[in-house]
């Protein structure tokens, strides 16, 4: 059993794998917590694929890939929030506009560079083989200074999500924070794109927060047991991912799901398989 | 404490504490108050009464500096609205926040006393004991750890006083702070006002309750986007000026009058 757990370790480059996604796991569910209870999952999953372009610019421009990830995602978070200002739109359809301009930009450059093929993917699913040392600095350093601001700025995040008139009447700058939380957002999927890919980070900002949003009634426990079952799913995911030899990205996130749903039926007090059995029996 | 704050280098005994100069606020291009002027007395307690879309809301939002006044201006003790931190504390209609929200009562308590120049430093023992302090006058102390979506209606609107208290305003708003809740948290809340008379803080009350206001008001204003009438509730409460207020929503049968209050609600 042992040598079984740790057989994959032999290799250096899964260890930093392990690593990276471990970390990953963490900041998604972290700043995930913001996204459920913001009602931002939409914004979250728009950020992601904003990131599309980006890379593919970079990429004409031999810039650096990160850097034009993260500047695309930034544009959008803020743009959307433009449209909606300006344009007097509600915020699921100026998403609805951007997102899709923004996919349809990158397809169409990608398309236009035929060797690209291969990196795309990676862009797209993830590449946890691929974490180079540089890259795990990167993420590591990218974490640590997410979680640093979420702890200095907690009483604003927490203020502003709860309550936007009182944070107003107190005088934070509500735009402000909403901007910055934005930001640390767009850093979040940036660090996970390289472990999860563009198409599943949206589900790792969701499921762990969702999943301790049924279990906690406090914003720091729903944070602490967010980051347990983000940590949870990147392990499981990614000893299936290398016995199972399927993508590490999917079964992560897979991995994610079966714990959400295994807490939506059976957790004690808001599960829906007690809540049905409590109600038989009170009826009978 | 070296420094003293904005707040307490003013004595409580100077009149006027609350004076609004020709505010007029819009929405767009409907104008939801128009021109009103008014003081009110430190320590005096006012119900502000009119029908639906009357700009009772949009006057307390102005007041906290919530939305900025086309024209016009406020001073409260004297100073320019905004100079005070935490001067005057509001409390919304339920309807306006999150009940799903994963925060306890005592975390609702605690924001409070939020103050962004405290950032690194623990709360003090004061602190501590304002926030208790609030929660045992509101009687909530027994629910502090419970979340607040597992809560009625009235310990709901109780946390939000208790928050409201923990600010140690000298100008409380309440908007509505009588609906949908139960005798108990109705009971605490005249309690409380009477309390908060006592201590010279400055309350203004919108209600859609006539009877509530020239019982239990020494003042009422009544306003419909414009000031229609200020002062004691014999000499606001004509026929004339109901008239003025409500249009075509009041009934005169002889010498009272019968409001019509089940319009659809405000549109802000």
């Amino acid at each position: 059993m042992l040598n079984w757990l740790l057989a994959p370790f032999t290799y250096e480059f899964i260890q930093r794998g392990f690593i990276a996604s471990v970390i990953v796991g963490t900041i998604c569910s972290v700043i995930g917590c913001y996204v459920v209870i913001r009602s931002m999952a939409f914004m979250g999953d728009a950020m992601a694929h904003a990131i599309l372009p980006g890379v593919a610019i970079a990429y004409i421009l031999n810039g650096n890939l990160t850097l034009g990830a993260l500047i695309a995602s930034i544009i959008i978070a803020l743009g959307i929030g433009q449209l909606s200002k300006l344009g007097k739109l509600k915020e699921d359809t100026s998403i609805g506009i951007l997102f899709s301009a923004f996919l349809a930009l990158g397809v169409l450059i990608i398309s236009s560079i035929r060797t690209y093929a291969v990196d795309l993917s990676h862009i797209l699913f993830g590449n946890i083989l691929g974490v180079s040392r540089n890259d795990l600095i990167f993420t590591a350093a990218t974490a640590f200074f997410i979680l640093l601001f979420i702890i200095i700025f907690y009483k604003e995040f927490l203020i502003i999500s709860f309550d936007r008139v009182y944070a107003k009447a107190v005088k934070i700058p509500v735009e402000f924070y909403r901007n910055f939380m934005l930001v640390l957002m767009a850093l979040t999927i940036v660090a996970s794109i390289q472990t999860v890919g563009v198409v599943m980070v949206a589900a790792m900002l969701v499921t762990p927060a969702a999943a301790a949003f049924i279990l906690s009634k406090r914003l720091p426990v729903m944070m602490g047991i967010s980051c347990l079952i983000g940590i949870i799913s990147s392990i499981v995911g990614l000893y299936i991912s290398y016995y199972a030899n399927v993508a590490s990205g999917a079964a992560i996130v897979l991995t994610a799901t079966t714990i959400f749903l295994i807490i939506f039926l059976f957790s004690p007090e808001r599960g829906i398989v007690w809540s049905r059995f409590r109600r038989r029996t009170r009826s009978g | 404490m070296l420094k003293k704050t904005a707040k307490e280098n003013f004595s409580f005994l100077e009149p006027a504490k609350l004076d609004v100069h020709n505010i007029s606020v819009s929405y767009g291009s409907r104008k939801a108050i128009d021109n009103m002027s008014f003081s009110i007395n430190h320590g005096e307690r006012v119900a502000v009464i009119g029908p639906n879309g009357a700009g009772k809301s949009t006057l307390f939002k102005a007041l906290i500096g919530l939305i900025s006044p086309d024209s016009g201006k406020i001073f409260i003790h004297g100073q320019p609205l905004g100079h005070h931190f935490d001067c005057v504390a509001f409390i919304p209609q339920r309807e306006e926040v999150d009940w799903t929200f994963p925060v306890t009562i005592k975390d609702v308590v605690q924001m409070g006393r939020y103050n962004g120049r405290r950032r690194f430093k623990r709360n003090t023992k004061d602190e501590d004991d304002i926030v208790f302090d609030a929660m045992v006058q509101m009687d909530i102390l027994e629910l502090a750890n419970r979340p607040i979506g597992d809560l009625s209606g009235g310990q709901q609107q109780r946390a939000f006083i208790a928050r409201a208290l923990a600010q140690k305003p000298h100008v409380m708003l309440m908007d509505e702070p009588f609906n949908g809740v139960d005798v108990v948290t109705q009971e605490l809340i005249w309690e409380l006002l009477d309390k908060l008379t006592h201590d010279k803080v400055t309350i203004m009350i919108a209600t859609h309750d006539l009877n509530l206001a020239s019982q239990k008001f020494d003042n009422v204003m009544l306003i419909n986007k414009k000031m229609i009438a200020f002062g004691e509730p014999a000499k606001v409460f004509t026929k004339d000026n109901l008239a003025a207020a409500y249009e075509n929503q009041v009934l005169f049968i002889g010498n009272n009058a019968v409001a019509d209050q089940c319009c659809p609600k405000d549109i802000e």
